[in-house]
């Protein structure tokens, strides 16, 4: 194998494949990356068996073959090289392969590319293109409250494709984000569902592009841009069963403006306990109290003008679960829709937005 | 320069018994359980210099302390009025300086360091406080001071009852070297059995010790002794009032061979604990058992939840497997425990969705209702069926 190409041809696409190899060493094969030159262009692929990425880009290739190398390694030698000089790779034998650029010479160890992890091969015939922006924007909806804990299935986000809408919800058990985007016709004739990993939604959200290619196989999801591919394992297990937990007739709403709410919380939150974050909302005609208090700290009192018609009403949160909503819309106004300070709690913006966006929160006693 | 006092009441329960009662005052007492007539189980809780005497100390079986000494006055004590007592004392103590670890009902860490000025020098505070506890309420302390909380504690155990020993910072290791190296806390029963075979036998020895040496016999702690028998110790009294676990222990009026009556011995334990943590706003995620025979070998064994709780039946559930561990119905049971650690006060987050082990909010509506029956028509009003 052997082939020249400009540095930044090459570090662009070893840097989008930083966040796919593994770093833990679970697996050393994992840490590396499959470098394959054919004909006109080099291939590079990373995958941690779960989420899988496959770029190229173009090359003068002298002699075909594959390597495998630390993904580590060479994105930062690429990167430390000068851009005037083009950047030779070549393998020398079974076990080095050099890299040159200018006077500058690397030899790195590499793996024969048989010990390296199948990644699976979509095909792209469904045509499904959804509208990246829009999708990116429902990525951050629901981002914060994907789990990271033992049910595992809850570390991802589940998508609901239909033909006219696309549906993303995420929980960990305490919180649950959902948001729907109503779409035209997306070429899909029954519905497609999947969990889709955290760390595959952490990569789209880097992809810019006006449409996103799609397409899943028994146990994948596949989603392409231009020369990118990610592939990502569907997370198997029954995600719970969130509609049911969605209060419908929730009757006490409390419209706030975002801003002023969420400097409040943060303030109060200063001194709540560091584990619980818990704060206390005591809401009562057109105001809402809130406090905190730590033992080892003090305690912490603040206050907000609201529109309120419902009873009174005093409820606990934790208060990052209440910032991490308040930071990702945009809205002026929220409503929160109470019942009782033991029920789960419907927070939303107060028009309705092209995206709809609908974030559960838990109470809990404080 | 640290100024950090131990206090300790001189056989706390004992004595308050004495004072109120002069019939008392100069005879061996015993606070705890019935000895009847010296077939009676449990334990000593307390018992006065004059008993001790006789060779009796707190934690010893009862009977065994019977045999030791008929005559003596046996009591069953009066746990309300020793709380009241140790209320008063840690009141007067309070008035010295905010710094205050109570370690148990009759025993404490000061820091004085920033309040002794207040009271003229350090010593004279020290006067100070053994004065006001007397005059108080009538009982001796016995103190220690010393530049850490171990000498300290070494201190105040040194001339008990009714000692005051102060140690400075430059006569410390002068103190420590010569006395029996068990004195340190960190050395136990093992720990002092593996130095005494290398002829280490006072905390001087141990303090000339190579500590290498010392992490090889004894792990880490050896390291950490090493460091006590050098006169160091830098941790502070912990101001903040740190309960470390709540548990009750029963010991059967026969040696118990009836499973059944082992299981609803657990059970009641386990209501017992549950309702007093729910009374005092802990939860805890370790749960232990102990369970002692008839021949008097005694197990623990312990079991972490990934959620912290103190509903009865996580308790009485897990209690009751580690006690199944063992061979119920075999082998006699003297004593059976459950303690609760890794207590938390912390609000808890609900769960949305209900699974098992997650904390539900309605469960504790439903315990702390019963808490309340049970305060109004008494323990035995409504129970947990098993």
């Amino acid at each position: 194998m052997k082939f020249i190409t400009k540095k930044e041809d090459i570090l662009n696409e070893l840097q989008i494949l930083q966040g796919i190899v593994e770093k833990r060493n679970t697996m050393p094969i994992l840490a590396n990356i499959l470098i394959n030159a054919s004909q006109d262009k080099v291939e590079l692929i990373g995958t941690d068996l779960e989420v899988g990425m496959k770029t190229h880009f173009s090359a003068e290739v002298e002699e075909t073959g594959a390597v495998t190398v630390s993904g580590k390694k060479v994105f930062e030698i690429a990167k430390s090289l000068s851009s005037r000089d083009d950047v030779s790779c070549e393998k020398i034998d079974e076990k080095m392969m050099r890299i040159t650029s200018g006077a500058s010479e690397f030899k790195v160890n590499i793996l024969p590319k048989e010990d390296y992890p199948q990644v699976p091969e979509p095909k792209f015939e469904k045509d499904i293109n959804l509208p990246l922006e829009k999708f990116k924007e429902m990525i951050e909806r629901v981002y914060c409250a994907i789990s990271h804990e033992q049910r595992y299935y809850l570390n991802g986000a589940l998508m609901k494709l239909k033909n006219n809408s696309i549906e993303l919800i995420s929980t960990d058990g305490h919180r649950l984000a959902y948001t729907c985007s109503k779409i035209e016709d997306l070429n899909i004739t029954e519905e497609i569902k999947g969990i889709i990993s955290k760390k595959t939604l952490s990569e789209l959200r880097k992809f810019e592009d006006k449409t996103i290619a799609f397409d899943l196989d028994e146990n994948n999801l596949f989603f392409n841009i231009t020369n990118r591919t990610i592939t990502s394992r569907i997370i198997e297990g029954k995600f719970p069963n969130y509609e049911a937990v969605i209060p419908k007739d929730n009757s006490n709403t409390l419209t706030l403006s975002r801003e002023k709410i969420s400097n409040a919380v943060s303030r109060v939150s200063l001194l709540s306990s560091e584990r619980s974050r818990g704060v206390r909302f005591s809401i009562k005609g057109n105001k809402v109290s809130l406090f905190s208090s730590n033992p080892e700290l003090g305690e912490a009192r603040d206050e907000v003008e609201v529109e309120y018609s419902g009873d009174e009403l005093e409820i606990g949160f934790n208060s990052q679960y209440i910032l991490d909503f308040l930071s990702t819309v945009k809205a002026e106004e929220v409503c929160f829709e109470l019942k009782d300070e033991n029920s789960a709690v419907l927070m939303r913006t107060k028009e309705e937005e092209e995206i709809e966006y609908k974030y559960v929160l838990m109470p809990m006693k404080i | 320069m640290r100024f950090i006092v131990h206090i300790d009441m001189d056989a706390f329960f004992a004595a308050v018994e004495q004072r109120d009662n002069p019939l008392y005052r100069g005879k061996p007492v015993v606070v705890g359980a019935d000895p009847k007539g010296g077939t009676g189980r449990g334990v000593v809780a307390a018992c006065s210099y004059e008993a001790r005497k006789f060779g009796i100390h707190s934690a010893m079986p009862i009977s065994f302390a019977f045999r030791r000494c008929p005559q003596a006055v046996y009591l069953r004590g009066n746990m309300k009025k020793y709380v009241r007592e140790s209320h008063k004392i840690f009141k007067i103590l309070e008035s010295f300086t905010p710094d205050i670890e109570p370690i148990s009902i009759d025993e404490g860490f000061l820091d004085i360091s920033s309040s002794y000025h207040l009271f003229g020098t350090p010593v004279e505070t020290c006067r100070k406080i053994k004065d006001t506890i007397k005059q108080k309420t009538g009982l001796t302390a016995s103190i220690g001071m010393a530049p850490n909380k171990m000498t300290a504690k070494i201190a105040s155990d040194l001339e008990k009852p009714d000692g005051f020993v102060i140690v400075s910072q430059e006569k410390m290791l002068h103190f420590l070297y010569p006395l029996p190296v068990e004195k340190l806390w960190g050395v136990g029963k093992r720990t002092l059995e593996l130095l005494k075979k290398r002829g280490i036998k006072t905390i001087g020895d141990l303090a000339c010790c190579d500590v290498n040496e010392l992490r090889q016999l004894l792990g880490k702690n050896g390291v950490h002794v090493w460091k006590l028998a050098n006169g160091i110790d830098p941790r502070d009294v912990d101001a903040v009032e740190m309960v470390k676990s709540i548990g009750h222990e029963h010991t059967f009026e026969k040696d118990a061979l009836d499973v059944q009556a082992i299981e609803d011995t657990l059970m009641l334990l386990s209501e017992k604990i549950s309702r007093r943590m729910r009374k005092k706003g802990y939860k805890g995620r370790t749960i232990s058992l102990k369970i002692r025979f008839s021949d008097f070998k005694t197990f623990t064994r312990a079991v972490t939840l990934d959620y912290p709780t103190n509903f009865v039946e996580d308790l009485y559930k897990n209690a009751l497997t580690k006690a199944k561990s063992f061979k119920l119905g075999k082998e006699p049971v003297r004593l059976i425990g459950i303690q609760v650690s890794k207590l938390e006060k912390e609000p808890q987050q609900p769960d949305l969705f209900q699974q098992n082990g997650s904390y539900s909010p309605k469960k504790e509506k439903l315990y702390t209702a019963l808490d309340e029956i049970k305060d109004k028509y008494g323990e035995d009003a409504i129970k947990h069926r098993k």
